[in-house]
This record gives structure tokens, C-alpha cells and sequence, in this order.
């Protein structure tokens, strides 16, 4: 399946664009998802999960706008076409 | 050395057309420091209820504070005055040349306080040696880059807008790069015939003992997660987290995303950039079919996706035509919203559409202008307008203000916090929807009024430094450090107490004009679910979203402080006799996580 991933200020940067198109397997969990990014992005390692797997403090990680933390956190489903966003703590002004 | 003491102020009076330096009180100096609290303290001392905000009576301040050019991040100034959109308590903050060359020329002095009107056009130029005269200003009717080019020196100035005196007309600073945007300062200089002030002092020298505390607040603020976020992004990534998180006020408020935010972000203005400025501001420079400008994020979102235009150059245009003209971005796009909603409820003889920039340029030229019965009538201000014409729901404001483009309708602490802002809807003094937007479904009442309280109490103290909004979120114990480097003997506790205590006496001034429960009220528009959402806001739920708020202020059941508050705060004796007071404060009968 094919999820866009969007990407926020310094998680921006470490990637290089605000989105990118990426495959994945039917079923992966947002947690697989974060997990894949800090293997593919050197600036994004170690910056998204703690040691324990779980989504690292003050981030913020959306399911089609939605945070999922109020859905399933790292277990949350991902389905064909869903957008995934990455935020930072917000200091926008 | 510790720098010179600042004890005195410079007092300007347009009618006689004196310059003198006036003592302040030691008393004022130690409970207010300067910036917000002491221009709170002067207007609230000088002022009578009922002193029109245009005429030569209110009191029109440029004050800074005891940490001003010494601090990291950008200089700024208070601009305080009585607003003339708002008929309350008005501070505006600006940065740019013009804090440093005033600090600087005045190094025993705190702060600039105009009273009076002058016969003519005139301009206050303040000499490096901190001597200062009046001119006569023969740019009236310029723009603010005109005017900037006019002189030598850092200018502080109104363009167009401020003289046709326009309720939300600006001050601006370095030819429009910067901006006292909100509350109408600018119709203030312009009702004075206040064109300029001009600085031509060097920037502070910093004393010894603050070198090692410089370094350590830079290197502090660089590692946060504010310096990180403004080092890449400025505040112009707020409308592509407004839009992900569904908090974007969108084609006057119909709709809470926007499809174009792609086109008029970070993303879009990094392409268009010209000139990069310092990390600190986060900020660009573009070039625009009306000169080169400052892309903002407050101009992004209530021009660009309040007006449901796409394209970054357009709204970067828009936002030229602003800064040149003197208005504020906010009010000026809420402005034109609500005129292409009005006309779509057939409230207008006229007919405007959203994703229209040429449209709303030339009203928005109009306002600045108070070209037209519309255009004049909404240069008074959203609640004007709706007086006016009808359509007070169709586009929110408080206190006369209009919203920024943060819509709280599934935030509710972002809502009191808008609601609360002593200046009017404000975005600066509480912004709790950065987290809320993400995490707010799980918070108390409690939580979010706490939040709430919590930052316009801190900022209150920061802005009377006066620090720089970023650096300043970062700085330990809330700067106590350079305070106590200085010789005073601030900590923590006690600049937590002295913004509580300025965000009382402002309330007082307030309280003063008349504001009560009624004017922290919920905006009707946020009760109505947005197009493209399903959340909008209960006024129930809201006003007891407010009684928590007044009870964790200690203020009475409709919004003014009780003597006890007052007492608890240092402040017995300060309200005056025409200061009604609430007997008692509200108490929460059961705990509010309910």
C-alpha cells in the first residue's frame, strides 16, 4: 500500500521535503512506519521512537488528522492512501 | 560595570510641544520593572474612564525595560496606549532598529510617553546623545517605506492608515519589516499627528556581568524546541500545522482547512526566498509586485486562507500592500471575509468572492483610506461593521478585534484564551492550541484554563523586560537571572507574582471602561460547525470554561478582581474609585476535572 508522510519544521528539514510517497506492507502499524523512517532518514534516528518503541514525548503523529494517540497509538492501522504527519513540538507563533 | 540605572522616562507634549524627562517612581519600578506593566501602571494612573482613544487626551507609550538590548533574540518595545478599536488596555510589541536606538540614546530612561495633539505633521527624533526635539514631518501620506527612507536613524512610523486613523492601523519599524500590528497604535500616532519616531542612539552595551548568562540563554534557546521549530520554519509553518491539525480558519471561516496551504507555506515561501535573515527570526525575504516584503504566518493564514487565495506571490503581494499601507494583516483579512460574506448573505449591495486577491487589495486600499461607506465603515472594526450592516456572527472577533486565524472551535482553551486576552482576541498572550489541536480531547476544564492563565501570567512578566516572544519562552526563572545580575533581587516566584499582578491592572483598566462578563463572552461564530468539520463550541460549556478561569484568576462571577486579589498581588490602593470591584471571587463548588 502507499501512505503519504508528512514531515514538520526540523522533521521537515531532516528529510529534505514536506511529503514523500512511500510503500509498505498491507497492515503495517504507524510504529513500523516510524520505525522505517529513522532507518531511511540519518536525522530523523533515534528522534521519533524511545527506547521502548512507544512515540517519544511532545511528538505529535497524525492519522489523516487525526492524532493517534487517541486512536491506537504505535498499533494504530495504516490502510492504502492514508496520510501520516510528523510533527514536532509546535512553536509557530 | 552594570549599566546605568533606568529611572526616568521621556515625556513628549504634542499641543505645547515639550520634551521633558520625568522621574519614575522607585516603587513602580520594582513592582512593573517596564514594557507592559509599566505602561499598564502609567495609563491606568494618567487615564480617566471614557478618555477618547483618537483624541489628545490618551496617553500613547513606547517603553522597553531593564533587560532591553542585552537579552538574545530580537529587541522590542511595548507600544501601550489606550486602543481605539478595543476602547481598552492596548499593548503592541515591535522589534526591529528602532528598540535598540531608543535604549540606547535614553540609556537612563524606560520608555517614551506622548500626550496631546499636535498642530501639524510632526515627528519625534531622539538624538544618540539623548537629546530630543520635535520636527515637523513633510512625508504625510507616505507609505511606511517612504517614510523610513526619509531619515537617518531607525524609524518607528504610521503609513496611510494610521493617519486616516484606521482601528487597527500599525506602528511600523525598518519600512514595514516589522510591525506594533494589533489594537490600532498606529491610529494613536495618527490622531497625535505623530507621523515618526525616530532613534538615533547605538545599541546597548552589554554589561559584564550578563556575558556568561548572553551565552548560556543562546545556547539554551538554540537546543529547544521553540528555537529548533523558528530556526527552520519562522512563524510561517503555522498555517501548514493549522491546516494538519484542522485549526485553520478557512474562506472566512466556513471551513477549518485549506486545500491551497501547501501553496502559501514554508515549503512555498523557501522557494520564493530572496534573502534569508538570522536564525533567531526564522525569517524571509521575498520580492512581491509591490516591493520586496516579509512573508508572515499571520499573513499566510487570514489573507491567504481566510481569503481562500493559493498563491504565495498574491498573498505576499497582500501582505506588501499592508505593511506599506500600515494595517495589520489579521484584522485587515477578517475585514474583507467578512465583507465577501456579507455580500453573500445579501447584507452588501456589492458582491466580492473568496480567491479574489485583486478584489481584496483594493479594499483593502480603500480601508486604509476610509474610501466609501463600506470601506470607512470597516476601518471601525468587524463590530462596526456588523452594527452597521448586520452579520456580527458571520466572522469572530473579540472585544472588537478579530480573531487570528487559530480556529478554537475544537480547542477550547485556544478559545479562552481569545476570549480572556486583555487587548482582545490575541494569539500572542495564550496559544494553547499548539498542543491542544493535537492532545486537547483528554483535558480538564482545569487543564486547559490552567494553561491558559499559566502563559499570560509569564508573558506579562517577560513583556515587561521587555524579552523577544521565542527567546524569551526558554529563559530560566523567566530571566530572575539578569535581573538578580543587575542587583535586583527577582526569582521565579516573584516575576510569576508581578505578571499576575500586570494581567490585574490591566483587567482593572478594563474594568474601568466598563468591561464585564459580557465582553469575555464566547464569539457566535464558533458555536456554528464548520463546513468541513464536526466540532463547534457549546456557550454553555464555555461559560463554565469561564468561571474557572475567573475562579483560578481569584476575580468575582463577572470578571473583576475582588480587594482580596488585590491584596494577595500587591496592588491594595491602586484601583481607584471608578474601578467597580467584585465582593467575592468565584469558587468551584466540586473539583473542575469534571
Amino acid at each position: 500500500m502507499e501512505l503519504q508522510l508528512r514531515f514538520f519544521a526540523n522533521f521537515r528539514e531532516a528529510v529534505g521535503q514536506k511529503t514523500v510517497a512511500r510503500q509498505y506492507d498491507q497492515g503495517t502499524t504507524v510504529g513500523e512506519v516510524l520505525a522505517a523512517l529513522e532507518a531511511e532518514f540519518d536525522g530523523l534516528e533515534g528522534e521519533l521512537l524511545d527506547d521502548a518503541g512507544d512515540i517519544r514525548p511532545q511528538l505529535s503523529v497524525l492519522k489523516n488528522g487525526r492524532e493517534v494517540l487517541h486512536i491506537d497509538g504505535t498499533a494504530t492501522d495504516l490502510d492504502e492512501g492514508d496520510t501520516v504527519s510528523v510533527f514536532p513540538p509546535v512553536a509557530g507563533g | 560595570m552594570t549599566g546605568r540605572q533606568r529611572d526616568a522616562v521621556l515625556r513628549v507634549d504634542l499641543t505645547a510641544g515639550t520634551v521633558e524627562r520625568t522621574p519614575v517612581p522607585e516603587r513602580w519600578r520594582r513592582r512593573y520593572l517596564g514594557g507592559k506593566g509599566l505602561g499598564a501602571r502609567y495609563l491606568y494612573d494618567e487615564l480617566d474612564a471614557g478618555t477618547d482613544p483618537l483624541g489628545p487626551d490618551n496617553l500613547l507609550g513606547l517603553v522597553w525595560g531593564p533587560l532591553s538590548g542585552y537579552l538574545p533574540g530580537e529587541s522590542r518595545l511595548a507600544v501601550v496606549t489606550k486602543s481605539p478599536l478595543t476602547g481598552g488596555f492596548l499593548d503592541s510589541y515591535v522589534g526591529g532598529a528602532v528598540p535598540d536606538a531608543l535604549a540606547g540614546a535614553l540609556p537612563d530612561c524606560l520608555g517614551v510617553f506622548v500626550t496631546g495633539r499636535a498642530s501639524d505633521p510632526t515627528t519625534l527624533v531622539v538624538e544618540a546623545d539623548g537629546s530630543a526635539h520635535l520636527d515637523r514631518a513633510d512625508c504625510w501620506g507616505a507609505t511606511t517605506d517612504e517614510t523610513d527612507a526619509a531619515y537617518d536613524g531607525a524609524v518607528a512610523c504610521i503609513g496611510p492608515a494610521g493617519e486616516h486613523r484606521v482601528r487597527y492601523a500599525t506602528v511600523a519599524t525598518d519600512g514595514g519589516d516589522h510591525h506594533a500590528g494589533r489594537g490600532g497604535v498606529g491610529a494613536v500616532f495618527g490622531a497625535k499627528r505623530l507621523k515618526a519616531v525616530v532613534a538615533r542612539g547605538d545599541p546597548p552595551t552589554l554589561p559584564d556581568p550578563l556575558v556568561d548568562l548572553q551565552k548560556t540563554a543562546e545556547r539554551r534557546y538554540d537546543e529547544s524546541d521553540v528555537g529548533r521549530w523558528q530556526a527552520v520554519s519562522g512563524t510561517l509553518e503555522s498555517v501548514d500545522f493549522a491546516d494538519a491539525a484542522g485549526v485553520l480558519a478557512t474562506r472566512g471561516w466556513r471551513e477549518s482547512r485549506f486545500e491551497g496551504s501547501e501553496g502559501i507555506g514554508v515549503a512555498a515561501a523557501r522557494d520564493a526566498a530572496t534573502e534569508r535573515e538570522g536564525d533567531e527570526t526564522g525569517g524571509f525575504r521575498v520580492e512581491t509586485s509591490d516591493g520586496d516584503a516579509v512573508p508572515r504566518g499571520a499573513a499566510s493564514m487570514s489573507l491567504g486562507a481566510g481569503l481562500g487565495i493559493d498563491d504565495f506571490d498574491a498573498v505576499a503581494t497582500l501582505g506588501a500592500t499592508c505593511d506599506r499601507l500600515g494595517i495589520d494583516v489579521i484584522d485587515a483579512g477578517s475585514a474583507v471575509a467578512w465583507a465577501v460574506r456579507a455580500g453573500e448573505s445579501g447584507l452588501l449591495d456589492r458582491s466580492l468572492s473568496f480567491g479574489d486577491p485583486a478584489a481584496a487589495r483594493e479594499l483593502v486600499v480603500a480601508i486604509a483610506h476610509r474610501e466609501g461607506t463600506l470601506a470607512d465603515t470597516l476601518a471601525d472594526g468587524l463590530d462596526a461593521a456588523a452594527a452597521r450592516y448586520g452579520g456580527a456572527a458571520l466572522v469572530p472577533s473579540v472585544k472588537s478585534m478579530a480573531l487570528p486565524a487559530y480556529d478554537p472551535r475544537s480547542a477550547p482553551a485556544m478559545a479562552l484564551a481569545y476570549a480572556t486576552s486583555d487587548r482582545g482576541a490575541c494569539h500572542r498572550r495564550a496559544r494553547p492550541i499548539e498542543t491542544e489541536a493535537f492532545d486537547g480531547e483528554r483535558w480538564t476544564d482545569r487543564e486547559r484554563v490552567e494553561r491558559v492563565v499559566g502563559a499570560q501570567t509569564a508573558r506579562s512578566a517577560l513583556w515587561s523586560l521587555v524579552a523577544d516572544d521565542f527567546v524569551g519562552a526558554t529563559l530560566e526563572d523567566l530571566g530572575a537571572p539578569w535581573l538578580r545580575a543587575l542587583g535586583g533581587d527577582h526569582d521565579a516566584r516573584t516575576l510569576t507574582t508581578l505578571g499576575e499582578r500586570v494581567w490585574t491592572l490591566t483587567r482593572l483598566f478594563n474594568v474601568r471602561e466598563g468591561f464585564d462578563r459580557r465582553d469575555d463572552a464566547l464569539p457566535g461564530a464558533l458555536t456554528r460547525t464548520p463546513a468541513d468539520g464536526d466540532r463547534a463550541l457549546s456557550g454553555t460549556d464555555f461559560e463554565r470554561l469561564l468561571s474557572t478561569y475567573y475562579a483560578v484568576r481569584g476575580w468575582g462571577p463577572e470578571g473583576r478582581p475582588t480587594a482580596a486579589t488585590l491584596e494577595r498581588l500587591d496592588l491594595t490602593g491602586v484601583a481607584d474609585a471608578s474601578t467597580p470591584l467584585d465582593d467575592h471571587a468565584v469558587t468551584l463548588e466540586r473539583p473542575a476535572d469534571d
